[in-house]
């Protein structure tokens, strides 16, 4: 059990949540999601992110549509489904809860 | 300037450095490979190669065209390195076991962590599910038996290509080979034909044809493929099998007969080609003929079992240098075996013929009776003997190195009161003069005890002599109103046809007694 081990765990879990938040602010290109990820530093590579976003569209919570791009070949434009909204508003109130709960623990 | 290769990432095509080109492939493969097993796996390899491109395209301008290899360190520097990408993103499925296994096909490598020599056999092994042990005390058992074991092996070593990068060492111990993955691997192969092929119409839009037709015919196209790869891999098994089948015939053939070859217990006789060419050609030039004979035969043959296993095992190696260096080492030996044999055919430019007499001394009135020796009389074991045709005319007895021919025997009345034998020897020769030579040297074994003549089935070239084209008739004058009597067996060195008055065919003449007439043998009542 070494700290990075544990890091990482722990940003696992939310990673999934951050990028449904970043996409219900704006629906956008993986690589717009990546690089409010990147700022925050929520992800170092870039190869992390698709494995994820695939399997969010596939749970139904994202829908995509693909655009022409300038340059290279075309991408996909991820949006919200409405059930995407509802399991993120869960997530919220989860978030919300799982902090709360860590604070009272933490403050004790 | 480099050689640089053009691929399609993504419906874009690129320029791309051979060594950028390797890294970059391996790096796919390895993410292909850990993707590959898990539902969205072709999605998600899709998604990252599109990214991987447009971050190429980023970094190609007007000035510069083509991707070097630190573009490649840079691209998978941002978009992570597989370790990184596989533990992020793994987020402990239910029941998914903890181990790593690499879902793709199974591909035939050689094992160099796990070799005795080439790894041949630890590739094996892997590839075939066994313990390589098995595999290695097969070969060795195969070397004792039959030294051909050791062919097999360099062969195999050759066309086998050795695991370097981890992901071929991942594909060496991937999914087992049966139907159904064969069918998953010829999907993942028709795909990349597909990308491979079509550039303009790129994968989006292929994705886009969801509607039944094109589903259909893509299926068809699947199972057509299915079908080819089938074909291919059965085609390649009987490549292997006839190849290896000639190949250890040739190995016997060649070989057999020298002491460091492992075998010599055959219930044949004991044959030895070398010996064999001994009788045609000069002495001189017979290493360097039967060196060419193995090439000019052997090489074909090794390239039918080469063949065969690229194809059963869908061996992807470039062997333009080999191929052509066999294919030259090929055509130099085929022109040198020409050439000697058209040195030895000058043997045979001319011909000539002499004729030996000796008189018989039998009583004119008296039964003559007609023997043949039996071959093992004249020393001839019937296991030491090769013989070609059915009618035995031509023998060779291995232990003498000796060729045996049948000659032919006429019976015709003599005209005098004496009983001759007349022997017409023929050769062939560089000159007429060393044609009668030859034609001299012919051993033929006879004799003549009381009424009794006992004459040899077969004559030799003569010691030291080598094949050139000899004949011997003999021809048995016997004095009119002599009775002959001919042994059973002795049709076979009778002439085809013999004068007599029942217009007997001359395997009817043996066991009855016939009298000399004027002109053709009569029946004795």
């Amino acid at each position: 059990m070494n700290v990075e081990n544990a890091k990482a765990q722990m940003k696992k879990g939310v990673l999934e949540y951050c990028i449904l938040s970043i996409l219900s602010r704006n629906s956008g290109y993986a690589s717009d999601i990546i690089r409010e990820l990147k700022e925050a530093r929520m992800i170092v590579v870039e190869g992390t992110l698709y494995p994820l976003l695939t399997r969010q569209k596939n749970a139904g919570l994202l829908s995509y549509r693909w655009e022409e791009s300038s340059q290279g070949p075309p991408r996909k434009y991820y949006e919200l489904t409405d059930k995407g909204r509802e399991f993120l508003n869960e997530l919220d109130t989860a978030w919300n809860e799982l902090v709360e709960a860590v604070q009272f623990i933490r403050k004790k | 300037m480099r050689p640089t290769i053009k691929i399609n990432i993504s419906g874009v095509i690129f320029h791309i450095d051979e060594d950028a080109y390797a890294r970059l492939r391996e790096y796919l493969t390895e993410i292909n490979t850990h993707f590959a097993g898990q539902a969205e796996g072709k999605e998600i390899i899709d998604d990252i190669e599109t990214r991987i491109a447009e971050l190429l395209q980023a970094r190609i301008n007007e000035q510069k065209q083509v991707i070097s290899l630190d573009d490649i360190h840079e691209v998978i520097r941002i978009m992570g390195e597989p370790e990184d990408i596989f533990e992020a993103t793994e987020d402990g499925k239910e029941g998914e076991p903890e181990t790593r296994v690499y879902a793709g096909p199974r591909r035939l490598y050689r094992d160099s962590d796990n070799s005795v020599l080439g790894g041949v056999c630890g590739g094996l092994g892997a590839y075939f599910g066994i313990d390589p042990v098995w595999l290695r005390l097969a070969f060795a058992l195969l070397f004792i038996l039959h030294g051909f074991g050791l062919l097999v092996y360099i062969i195999l070593w050759i066309v086998i290509p050795k695991a370097r990068t981890t992901a071929q060492k991942l594909e060496m111990r991937g999914k087992a080979v049966t139907v159904t993955n064969i069918e998953h691997t010829v999907r993942e192969e028709y795909e990349r034909v597909k990308e491979g092929v079509q550039d303009i119409p790129n994968s989006r839009a292929y994705r886009k044809t969801t509607n039944g037709l094109n589903q259909f015919i893509h299926g068809l196209g699947q199972v057509i493929v299915v079908l080819f790869k089938a074909f291919l891999i059965l085609i390649g098994f009987s490549f292997l099998v006839a190849g290896v089948v000639t190949l250890a015939a040739l190995v016997t053939l060649l070989f057999h007969h020298f002491p460091w070859f492992p075998i010599q217990s055959w219930d044949l006789p004991s044959f030895s080609l070398n010996h064999f060419l001994g009788i045609f050609f000069d002495p001189v030039n017979l290493p360097v003929i039967q060196v060419c004979l193995a090439l000019t035969v052997g090489i074909p043959l090794v390239a039918l079992v080469y063949g065969g296993i690229k194809l059963m095992f869908r061996i992807r190696t470039r062997d333009r240098v080999l191929g052509l260096t066999t294919f030259i080492l090929w055509l130099i030996s085929t022109i040198t075996l020409v050439s000697l044999s058209a040195i030895e055919a000058r043997h045979f430019r001319r011909e000539n013929r002499i004729v030996r007499t000796a008189v018989l001394d039998v009583p004119p009135g008296d039964t003559l009776f007609l023997h043949m020796r039996s071959r093992a009389d004249m020393g001839i074991a019937d296991n030491e003997i090769w013989i070609f045709d059915d009618d035995d005319d031509v023998a060779y007895v291995v232990d003498d190195r000796t060729l045996f021919i049948r000659p032919e025997l006429d019976i015709l009345p003599s005209g005098n009161e004496k009983a001759v034998m007349e022997f017409r020897q023929e050769a062939r020769g560089y000159t007429r003069e060393l044609a009668a030579v030859h034609a001299e040297s012919i051993e033929y074994g006879w004799s003549l005890e009381g009424k009794h003549l006992i004459i040899d089935p077969y004559y030799t070239p003569g010691a030291g002599e080598k094949f050139r084209a000899q004949k011997l008739d003999i021809r048995l004058r016997i004095p009119v109103g002599t009775v002959i009597y001919m042994e059973e067996g002795l049709e076979d060195i009778l002439q085809w046809h013999i004068d007599n008055d029942r217009d007997m065919r001359r395997w009817e003449l043996p066991g009855k007694y016939w009298t000399m007439g004027k002109e053709q043998l009569i029946l004795s009542p």
